[in-house]
């Protein structure tokens, strides 16, 4: 299984680049390798499932690819290019875009406010109003428009956030812990969201504990393991592998 | 022996500036560093450590004594704050700044009303010495000794005695030190009260060295946040340490050839640009070699 | 579609993206207040009209303030740095072209781009340096005194720019009145005529700032006020979008400064000192910080009571000042006006509140 990264080192020669590649990223905090030397290619429209044991380095990789931090060692290619010296916004600019594991959303604000921002940038003023609406039903939030975001559920601002990621049309998007406190019913329709963008195009990268929704998502799956890629395959081969269910020891 | 003489004189210099801002500073850092708090009354717990001082001594009382009744009674005065007031801004850096902001209006303006415009100045003590033609104020020697003496208690305290262990913890995660039996609503108190402690003992120890009126606080109010920023609020006594020695040199090097209005704009040009490398303070980048918080 | 008036697209442009419309009610009264302003000085003394010609003139530095802390949460204590930079600006180009020139056009100008400059370039340093909340703060404050001791030690003979003294602690003295020379027009602005030349600049920017604040940028910076790392990750540059408002903000603050000599003739550092650094912050946080119609207001109401205070012989000013920002700290932190408004709105039925500003104020709160 190991050797299986290496894989990741030689580069396809039929001109069909991924749309991104980690290559060697490290990350260190003090003493501590939060990501340890990990390599991971995503093509493009693919769906793929982070997963691993608490502290094995998700959500770093995720700020990582955003730029929220900057890796010690290794390249971030995105689209091509090597990303590293962009601030996140201009990744966000370049098709990247993410959920943050707890909802980041303008408490303050209402629904509607709050995708009336990501919006602006690619609508015309005219025209959002609409594409508003069109999200909140996709979504389910469009009784509670006119609500200010404190008051809504915890489901409720997980998808708000989901749509304001999707809004402005990325190429990549990254969900990390979508059904966190989500109700089994909930679960299963942000499974659907995440299937039906992913079939209509849109490259996902989801981090997830939930293996029920893992399991539902039915896609290429990449395990990590404090901070090390440690195995990868299709959910049957990753669901038979022991080594993978020693490492979940006590887990679901 | 010129050399030496202009060696002295810069070492002396750059020890007064260093233990000027340790002692106007380490309160504020405490507080920062422990509960998230941003004191603007800082400058007004000195004034009232200043005319506890002056009162004392007038009364009576011999200089040291008097120094140390005004650390009491200013930190009571913070526990009491801590308790009406500060305990509902916990971590809200903002708020509590403007809210101490409300607080100091309060104490320097009420001061205003109650003492008058000012109060009578205590001479320096101890008198002076010189070295190769210049001199010297022994007093200011025993300020940086004493500075360093305050810093040492401070870091046996946090580091040494079971206390110290329990108010780290709380610094670290309230939420699990509180879960480990420690009293954090008492800790948070008696925090503040040491903080509030040592800006008395500060503006106790500076009053031989200026006038005593009612906005006595003012002036070590910048040097104080200035170095508050530029420590960042990660480790509290070896940034407090590293951030006095670098700031007091800075500024000691530039009042030193330019006098002290240039030395404080060169304090400030100093910390913008040290923020703008070390965003998180010098303590944060010392914290950043153990573990990254965000 | 295409029969849009002219009043409605105005009025799309001045209300928040989904807020319906304003009550007609609250326009109505704006307009008679306006009404009202226009004919003050018909219906009082002189004195009492260059009294409130004073207070408007602080009230551009308040909007400032209420445009960066209540939109985008960044509460700077720079304001009076660039009031200050703004007075001394205007008065050292004046006086030295005055003499040559017969007008203060460029003096103008300068008091407003110079501290603008200033806050683009402290915002630069601020906000690209990616310092945030509490430290700038701190930093705008640190400034402020620091330009305060500066200029504290400029009494000698040898601190002049060409013909300007500076003054030290006692100030600069002899600034002009503001002398507009447009298109062949030239004329001296005092008393009366400085009333109107204000109110007029006064209702010019607030419609400017709430045009601004229900723009694109005005969204973009309210959503960066409320979540820095959300915003940066749909793409928005956080960094310019706070030193732009900065800098608004400092221009707006050295507008305030350059009416405040040109209606006093006079300016000290003491302008720039602590306590005066309070006054702003508690003028926005007790009438609102979100809403700057509530700034206005509230700062127009703490001069005259601040005022009334010590004329009657109180030194309590201060005291029940800082009181009173203890008071709305603890327990009204969205202000007083924004309770009374939407009381107000309660009672009259209304659908949106007088202000919408940085947000719909409380429709469904």
């Amino acid at each position: 299984m190991r050797d299986q990264n290496l894989l990741h080192e030689i580069q396809p020669e039929d001109g069909n680049e991924p749309l991104l590649s980690l290559r060697g990223i490290s990350k260190y905090f003090g003493g501590l390798k939060a990501v340890d030397n990990v390599s991971l290619t995503i093509e493009n429209g693919e769906l793929r499932c982070l997963i691993g044991p608490n502290g094995a380095g998700k959500s770093t990789i995720f700020r990582l690819i955003t730029g929220y931090y900057r890796q010690d060692s290794g390249d971030v290619i995105y689209k091509a290019k090597e990303i590293s010296r962009l601030q996140p916004f201009q990744r966000a600019r370049l098709g990247l875009s993410i959920k943050f594991q707890t909802p980041m959303v303008y408490q303050d604000l209402t629904v509607r406010h709050n995708m009336w921002i990501p919006m602006q940038r690619i609508y015309k003023r005219e025209a959002i109003a609409t594409e508003i609406d069109k999200y909140l039903k996709l979504l389910g939030l469009l009784e509670v428009g006119e609500q200010f975001v404190k008051n809504i559920s915890h489901g409720q601002r997980q998808w708000l956030e989901i749509g304001m990621a999707l809004s402005v049309k990325p190429d990549l998007l990254l969900l990390d812990e979508p059904t966190a406190g989500m109700s089994l019913e909930e679960t299963q329709k942000t499974a659907q969201i995440v299937k039906d963008l992913n079939r209509d195009g849109m490259a996902i990268i989801v981090i997830d504990h939930d293996m029920e929704f893992v399991r539902t998502l039915n896609s290429k799956i990449t395990v990590l393991h404090l901070g090390k890629w440690f195995a990868e395959g299709n959910l049957a081969e990753i669901e038979s592998n022991e080594e993978v269910r020693s490492i979940y020891l006590g887990k679901k | 022996m010129d050399v030496l003489a202009g060696l002295f004189s810069t070492v002396y210099i750059y020890l007064d500036s260093i233990a000027f801002l340790l002692l106007s500073a380490l309160g504020l850092i405490i507080i920062l560093g422990m509960m998230g708090i941003t004191n603007m009354a800082h400058g007004e717990f000195m004034m009232l450590g200043a005319y506890t001082a002056v009162i004392g001594t007038q009364a009576g009382l011999p200089f040291p004594i008097s120094i140390l009744l005004a650390t009491v009674v200013v930190g009571l005065f913070g526990m009491i704050l801590e308790r009406l007031v500060i305990r509902r801004f916990y971590g809200n850096l903002l708020q509590s700044l403007v809210a101490t902001w409300g607080i100091s209006l309060l104490i320097s303006q009420g001061m205003l009303i109650a003492l008058g415009p000012s109060l009578p100045s205590l001479p320096m003590p101890l008198g002076g010495f010189k070295v190769g033609g210049h001199a010297y104020a022994t007093y200011r020697i025993v300020l940086a000794l004493i500075g360093l003496m305050v810093l040492l208690l401070t870091w046996w305290l946090f580091n040494r005695t079971k206390f110290g262990m329990r108010a780290r913890a709380t610094m670290q995660n309230a939420e699990i030190a509180q879960a480990l039996g420690v009293d954090t609503t008492k800790m948070y108190l008696i925090v503040f009260g040491i903080g509030s402690a040592l800006a008395g003992l500060a503006g106790a120890l500076y009053v031989p060295t200026t006038v005593i009126g009612p906005f006595y606080g003012t002036s070590f109010l910048a040097p104080a946040f200035v170095t508050v920023v530029v420590s960042g609020g990660a480790d509290v006594i070896t940034g407090a340490l590293l951030t006095s020695i670098v700031l007091g040199i800075i500024e000691g090097s530039f009042s030193l050839t330019w006098g002290t209005t240039i030395g404080r704009l060169a304090l400030l040009i100093a910390t913008m640009l040290i923020i703008r490398v070390l965003p998180t303070g010098i303590s944060g980048y010392i914290a950043a070699r153990g573990e990254r918080k965000r | 579609m295409k029969s849009k008036n002219i009043f409605s697209t105005l009025a799309s442009r001045l209300n928040g993206p989904q807020s319906i419309g304003h009550s007609p009610v609250f326009w109505t009264i704006f307009i008679i207040f306006i009404v009202l302003l226009f004919c003050f000085p018909l219906l009082f003394s002189e004195y009492e009209v260059v009294n409130l010609t004073y207070f408007f003139s602080n009230l551009f530095l308040a909007m400032g303030l209420s445009l960066i802390w209540g939109c985008s949460d960044i509460l700077s204590f720079g304001q009076m740095a660039f009031f200050g930079l703004g007075g001394y600006a205007y008065g050292i180009i004046g006086i030295n072209l005055i003499g040559a020139v017969s007008n203060t056009n460029l003096a103008f100008l300068g008091g407003i781009l110079i501290p603008m400059a200033f806050a683009a370039i402290l915002g630069y340093f601020l906000f690209y340096g990616r310092v945030s909340g509490v430290y700038v703060t701190i930093i705008t404050l640190v400034s402020t005194l620091v330009f305060e001791t500066f200029m504290a030690q400029t009494a000698g003979p040898q601190w002049a720019i060409g013909k300007a003294l500076l003054g030290g602690y006692n100030g600069m003295t002899n600034i002009p009145s503001i002398q507009l020379q447009i298109f062949g027009l030239n004329k001296i602005f005092d008393g009366i005529p400085l009333y109107y030349f204000v109110l007029i600049l006064l209702i010019a920017v607030y419609f400017f700032l709430r045009y601004l604040v229900n723009s694109k940028y005005g969204n973009s910076l309210v959503a960066t006020g409320s979540n820095t790392l959300r915003t940066e990750m749909l793409g928005y540059d956080i960094r310019l979008i706070q030193v732009i408002a900065f800098a608004i903000a400092g221009a707006l603050a050295g507008l305030s400064g350059v009416i405040y000599v040109a209606w006093g003739h006079y300016i000290t550092p003491s302008t720039m000192g602590l306590t005066t650094a309070a006054l702003p912050v508690i003028w926005v946080a007790v009438g609102g910080r979100k809403s700057i119609l509530a700034t206005i207001i509230s700062a127009v109401v703490l001069q005259y009571f601040a005022q009334y205070l010590s004329v009657t012989g109180s030194e309590y000013a201060f005291v029940i000042l800082g009181a009173l920002l203890m008071f709305v700290v603890m327990y009204v932190p969205q202000g007083v006006i924004p309770p009374i408004a939407n009381y107000l709105n309660k009672i009259g039925k209304k659908r949106s509140v007088g202000e919408p500003v940085c947000h719909e104020e409380g429709e469904r709160t």
